[in-house]
């Protein structure tokens, strides 16, 4: 059931995405969603979302689902080593991850772009997600 | 835990290739038909109420006089230049006027799609146009929605010239503007020159018009080294603030 809520609003926030916001708001929901809260939730929800991209957008069904699980997994893998949560590694990862999809999807490297993207997975990391960093202030290395 | 999401990962990635090959190979169609036809309404609905929302109506109006004051007077202009060819060469063929096809813009943001597919007969090649104005060519028909290629988009090349001076060349898209390129020097270019289609059709009539209006020349780069001068050519319309386009049909 919360996977389907969350479905329906990675969903929405893709149709915002298709027809107001140049910029992959439904992916950073969901890279925050892996970030702060499941990564397996995420992945599932990035292959949902690649799906209706690419339907939308007229591109062969499944091209965006395996670029955004790709990119999300490289995202997970680093999470043992780094507190991926912090600020600076939270920037980092959304600028690689933007860059790489709009490429993906565009053909043009769209760094303006990527870097407004930090700055608004930034505010939407601090405004609706960091109640959850601060609950587990230490990196996830130190926590066992 | 990381080998339950690696099998994860890797299970979602066998079904998106497994979902791309039966795409490729036609078996989605009829999946792909029901959700655009789901989501088209929704997508109208949002456009329409964004674009309704965030634009300033008196600004709006007089951008579309403005739009339709610069496409009168190329026109205009054209026409006075066709006047005097045709005094000279009386019997001249005039092409008959080609009937067009409304469509509802749906996405703007990573590719202009729009609402009429080979459901309505559209094909590949077909120009569109918003008054006077190229609009685009489309490059890629589904059954409900097509996607139109921008001439601001990397890959767009067309045959342009001048209105003003003639002055002939190829308008290349560079994202958000444009540059009218191989430009021989000895052709005048000048700032707020328009720049119009030259009209390159293929024996079905399928292709670009000649006389669309593309845009404006904003600045000129001309050097004495190369063996072209270049421009940069603004759009007269913001392509992202349409809602309905016309598809031209033959």
């Amino acid at each position: 059931m919360k996977l389907l809520k969350l479905s329906i609003l990675v969903i929405v926030l893709l149709f915002v995405e298709l027809t107001i916001i140049s910029y992959p708001i439904g992916f950073f929901f969901i890279l925050l969603w892996g970030i702060f809260y499941s990564f397996d939730e995420a992945f599932i929800l990035a292959f949902i979302y690649g799906i209706f991209f690419d339907l939308f957008l007229n591109q062969p069904v499944g091209f965006t689902s395996s670029i955004s699980i790709v990119l999300l997994y490289v995202v997970f893998l680093y999470q043992r080593r780094f507190d991926i949560r912090k600020t600076l590694y939270l920037s980092i990862f959304t600028f690689s991850t933007t860059i790489l999809l709009l490429f993906a999807e565009t053909k043009i490297w769209y760094s303006g772009k990527a870097l407004v993207s930090v700055g608004i997975v930034l505010f939407c990391a601090k405004l609706l997600f960091s109640h959850q960093y601060y609950k587990n202030e230490k990196p996830t290395y130190f926590r066992k | 835990m990381q080998d339950k999401s690696l099998q994860l990962c890797i299970v979602l990635l066998v079904i998106s290739f497994f979902l791309f090959v039966l795409d490729r190979g036609g078996a989605l169609t009829g999946v792909r038909l029901v959700v655009q036809r789901l989501g088209i309404p929704v997508e109208v609905s949002i456009n329409s109420y964004a674009n309704s929302m965030f634009k300033n109506q008196i600004v709006e109006e007089l951008r579309n006089q403005n739009q339709e004051l610069e496409a009168k007077l190329s026109k205009l202009t054209d026409v006075e230049k066709e006047n005097t060819d045709l005094r000279n060469q009386l019997n001249t063929p005039l092409s008959s006027k080609p009937s067009l096809l409304p469509a509802q813009v749906l996405s703007t943001t990573y590719a202009y799609i729009i609402d009429k597919g080979s459901n309505d007969r559209v094909t590949e090649g077909m120009m569109v146009v918003y008054k006077d104005i190229y609009i685009g060519k489309i490059v890629k028909v589904q059954a409900t929605t097509s996607r139109v290629l921008l001439p601001t988009d990397k890959e767009s090349i067309i045959e342009a010239r001048t209105v003003e001076t003639n002055a002939r060349g190829l308008v290349n898209g560079q994202t958000s503007a444009m540059t009218l390129t191989e430009v021989l020097p000895t052709e005048k270019l000048d700032k707020d020159d328009t720049v119009v289609t030259l009209g390159s059709l293929n024996e079905n009539g399928l292709g670009v018009s000649p006389g669309m209006v593309i845009g404006k020349v904003d600045t000129v780069r001309k050097s004495d080294n190369s063996l072209f001068q270049e421009a940069k050519v603004t759009p007269v319309v913001n392509y992202k603030a349409l809602n309905t386009v016309f598809i031209v049909y033959k």
